[in-house]
């Protein structure tokens, strides 16, 4: 007995020591009032091919890439919060007509261009129709600009915040923006690197560059950040163990912000039957996608928005039911579904397809899968499609608009559809999903690993980034035992 | 003829009110441990009310929203159907015995309605009923089988209103939530004198203005404008005095009068911050497009000579009746110096960039709170010190908080410091008097 007690005391003893030096050692945490100054190093996977808002194409591969770094170097008339609601950006406040086709915007006084021309309500009026002249009816009225439409457009600052509609001022072959950052070299598909704006409307950011290299493999950027050569990279899931190991770095994540998901081509089968595609969705097995494949960040998917954006998600079933799938198939002699193909430069894509094809195989649909590559010009006639779509925007009507519009055949159908309520919404995509046009798989967040001098790292909900309010610790500084304990000594 | 039952429920009823009216945004914790009565008293009526008149359910748009998809419901289902209903809740925020309530409203509407309900699995269908939430608002959703198809009803409704509820508190600390909003604050005053029960009226300093917290007069606000851009840390600072105020906000001054905060004067100033101490002042610029200051002069009776390390935060104090500073320099070390001879007595690389002097009546008299050392995404937590002997002691386990503290700022008079911390939660900036107690 008493030796019982003697080994509890001497563990506790242990313990208590332990626990003492945890505390005395412990690194002090950062200061929490930011500092200025300082390069910021970012590395990503895609190779973004311009720096000009009139050409970007949201519908391009590197669509969510070249976004991220125009936010940094161009605005917009509007900004949205956290929660979907529209903010003053370039425009400090607007009003409408009753019937939502005349919109009036103030435009922010003081603002300049990066070539230090001011902000007018002309520029913002050659802005909008240097991106879409037909789209944007707008001109000039003093210091605010007037837009007008022949429809309601009761969704407007929405569109305003997102998408292409930049505010820039062209002159001659060059392209700028009134954004919290300039550029000062850019190397198409190659480098980036951006320099404070001291006179950025909303305050000057806190570092004083930023430096990105664009291209760079996931592997080669977690040799980066583990060597200390870069402060931000993005993260592939089957990283973020290994990211989260590197001493004083850390991971973070959005919500779930993109959708992974399988598009059915009707074209490549005469046999197709929207019947058919139920089978394959409930051959899939999402949760081993998501806690396997996708090392628990993400969610399984059976809907096209996110539960956090539309509420109502949990309606759409994601579990797998094998034995259903097999009796639907049955119902069939051919397999209409034959060939899937996915992105070939993305690393995920690769994986989740193979299980994919192994789950469908086990209710008896035998799938080939493909890689499809930038050479091979992608495969258009591939009967089913693994796609990577980013949520547009953090509004459910506009996310889930631009989502069907991404169907084939359903642009002209996802404008006129009525998505005003939650309920509206909830039976658009009943409808979508029924049609078996798509299989949703899984919804993922983007991940980044943050090292250990970056600061005040945040990101929106919905994804992107926030590199204003980022702020780097420029010498990390030692704890000494009285401060770490919560107290000093007196010196003198 | 009253029954003596009835007679103990008027007077618990009445207690119930009379208490209420001391009680100023208590947490049920401190209701319960500060006023049995009013707890016991709340706890009877609710139960006698669940008894008598249906479910005492405290979430009012929860409650009108249910009843209202019930109402549609009724308007879809075959009233020949028996129907079951289930509640379920993926928002975490409902209790048992409110799921219960929602459960029984939801029944009570059906059947009011002409719908029947069966409480068994004899049914002819099932009524699922969940309360979800989307990035904007809170769901309630009906979903069932009808006829082999799946259908859904959603009725939204508004988010809860941010619950102001100060600590229930252990430690030495204490807090006073005194206002909350959605705009960046960068610091507040209370009208009424610290003395008094309550803040009385606030008046706020945003970015762009200052705002007394009066619906009575329309809130009435006076603008800051500025030709040149602001840093993105912007500093300001909010001082009154009697009826007068005074702002300092980067390079603009405000003077006013909260009678007439519309008619109050900003201009433009050079000069320096002033930081009054017990004895001294201490005179600072604030750094041009910056976020920290550069000492520029103490005036002590002794012409102090004082370190001059740019620092963020500064407060003054007394130690052993004579002046002293603490402040959180730019490079991570708060430094406690003597007023008299600008010696340092004390360092500490722990400290965050904010903190404040309180007096009272505990210890040495003067205690010292300062914020952790965490970046703003994670919470923040206040702690309080003391210098005793000769070193910095600390008084209390650090007090969490939702959010990060974003300024911190002491009373001239040695009065309750004031906080303004930015709830990661709620995204809410909340404004703070905080008060050291005397338990000890």
């Amino acid at each position: 007995m008493k030796r019982t007690f003697l080994r509890l005391g001497v563990l506790s003893s242990v313990a208590a020591a332990c626990l003492l030096s945890g505390l005395i050692i412990a690194p002090a945490r950062s200061s929490e009032r930011p500092l200025y100054g300082g390069v910021l190093r970012v590395e990503i996977r895609e190779r973004v091919n311009s720096m000009d808002p009139r050409g970007w194409n949201p519908d391009a591969a590197d669509a969510d890439a070249t976004e991220r770094l125009l936010e940094l170097v161009f605005e917009r008339l509007v900004r949205m919060n956290d929660a979907g609601q529209p903010q003053p950006g370039l425009a400090v406040s607007w009003q409408h007509d009753a019937n939502f086709t005349r919109w009036q915007f103030q435009i922010r006084a003081g603002v300049k261009f990066h070539d230090e021309t001011v902000l007018s309500s002309d520029t913002v009026v050659a802005a909008l129709q240097a991106e879409d002249a037909a789209r944007w009816n707008a001109s000039a009225a003093g210091a605010a600009v007037v837009i007008e439409f022949k429809t309601a457009r009761p969704n407007l600052l929405v569109e305003l915040a997102t998408g292409r509609s930049f505010i820039f001022r062209a002159a001659d072959d060059t392209v700028v923006g009134t954004g919290a950052f300039r550029i000062t070299d850019w190397q198409a598909r190659k480098r980036l690197e951006l320099k404070a704006n001291d006179d950025d409307w909303a305050g000057r950011p806190f570092v004083d560059r930023i430096e990105i290299g664009l291209g760079v493999s996931s592997q080669q950027q977690a040799v980066d950040l583990e060597s200390g050569k870069v402060d931000v990279i993005e993260l592939l899931p089957s990283l973020t163990r290994r990211a989260s190991q590197v001493s004083g770095a850390r991971v973070s994540a959005s919500a779930p912000s993109e959708l992974w998901a399988l598009l059915i081509n009707p074209r490549g089968s005469a046999l197709y039957d929207s019947h058919f595609t139920q089978a394959l969705s409930l051959a899939i097995d999402r949760a081993a996608i998501v806690n396997v494949l996708l090392q628990r960040q993400g969610e399984p998917a059976g809907s096209l928005l996110p539960q956090w954006l539309s509420g109502y998600a949990f309606l759409f079933p994601a579990e797998a039911n094998v034995a259903d799938a097999k009796k639907i198939r049955a119902e069939f002699s051919a397999s209409p579904l034959q060939a899937l193909v996915y992105d070939g430069a993305d690393p995920s894509a690769a994986l989740i397809a193979q299980r994919i094809a192994v789950n469908a195989r086990d209710a008896g649909i035998n799938l080939s899968v493909s890689a499809e590559t930038v050479a091979s010009g992608g495969a258009n006639d591939a009967d089913v499609r693994l796609v990577r779509w980013r949520i547009s925007a953090p509004d459910a009507r506009e996310a889930l608009k631009t989502s069907i519009a991404r169907l084939n055949g359903a642009q002209a159908e996802a404008a006129f559809l009525p998505l005003e309520t939650p309920e509206q919404r909830y039976a658009a995509e009943r409808a979508v999903l029924d049609r078996g046009r798509i299989i949703p798989v899984a919804f993922v967040p983007e991940i980044y690993a943050v090292g250990p001098a970056v600061k005040d790292w945040m990101q929106h909900r919905w994804g992107g980034w926030r590199l204003e309010d980022v702020w780097l610790e420029q010498k990390p500084r030692a704890a000494t035992a009285a401060g770490a304990a919560g107290s000093g000594t007196g010196n003198n | 003829m009253e029954t003596r039952f009835g007679r103990r429920i008027r007077r618990a009823k009445r207690m119930l009110v009379l208490d209420l009216l001391t009680v100023n945004r208590w947490t049920l914790s401190e209701i319960w441990a500060r006023t049995p009565r009013v707890a016991l008293a709340s706890f009877l009526i609710c139960f006698l009310s669940i008894l008598m008149a249906g479910p005492c359910w405290a979430d009012e748009a929860a409650n009108k929203a249910a009843r209202e998809l019930a109402r549609k419901v009724a308007a879809q289902i075959d009233h020949k159907k028996k129907v079951f209903v289930e509640v379920d809740d993926l928002t975490g925020a409902l209790r048992f015995a409110e799921l219960d309530d929602a459960k029984r409203a939801i029944e009570t509407e059906l059947r009011a309605r002409g719908l029947h309900v069966v409480p068994d699995t004899s049914f002819d269908l099932k009524l699922r009923i969940t309360l979800s939430v989307d990035n904007a608002e809170r769901l309630w959703i009906a979903d069932y089988e009808n006829d082999g198809a799946r259908a859904a009803l959603i009725e939204p409704f508004e988010q809860p209103s941010f619950d102001a509820k100060p600590w229930a508190s252990r430690t030495h600390v204490d807090r006073e939530l005194v206002f909350s909003g959605n705009a960046p604050i960068l610091d507040f005053a209370c009208t009424n004198p610290p003395a008094a029960k309550d803040c009385g009226k606030v008046l706020v300093l945003y970015t762009d203005g200052v705002v007394l917290m009066d619906p009575d007069q329309s809130f009435p606000r006076v603008a800051i404008s500025h030709e040149n851009a602001w840093p993105r840390d912007v500093r300001g600072r909010l001082k009154i005095s009697g009826s007068d105020f005074e702002v300092r906000a980067e390079g603009i001054e405000c003077m006013g009068n909260i009678g007439h905060v519309q008619l109050s004067k900003c201009a433009p100033v050079n000069g320096p911050w002033i930081f009054a101490g017990p004895g001294e002042m201490t005179f600072a610029f604030l750094a041009p497009s910056g976020n920290w200051f550069q000492w520029a002069a103490t005036a002590t009776s002794n012409a102090a000579k004082v370190n001059r390390e740019p620092f963020f935060s500064l407060a003054g104090l007394e130690i052993a009746s004579d002046p002293a500073w603490i402040f959180a320099g730019t490079k991570g070390e708060t430094r406690l110096v003597a007023g008299k001879n600008g010696n340092t007595l004390a360092t500490t690389s722990a400290w965050g960039s904010e903190l404040a002097t309180v007096k009272t009546d505990c210890g040495t008299g003067w205690q010292i709170l300062s914020t952790s050392r965490r970046d703003r995404t994670e919470s923040d937590s206040i702690a309080v010190y003391e210098w005793v002997g000769n070193e910095l002691r600390s008084l209390s386990d650090p007090l969490e908080l939702d959010g990060t503290t974003v300024a911190m700022w002491s009373a001239e008079d040695g009065g309750p410091a004031r906080a303004v911390v930015h709830n990661l939660k709620t995204g809410n900036y909340e404004a703070y008097l905080l008060k050291v107690g005397c338990s000890q």
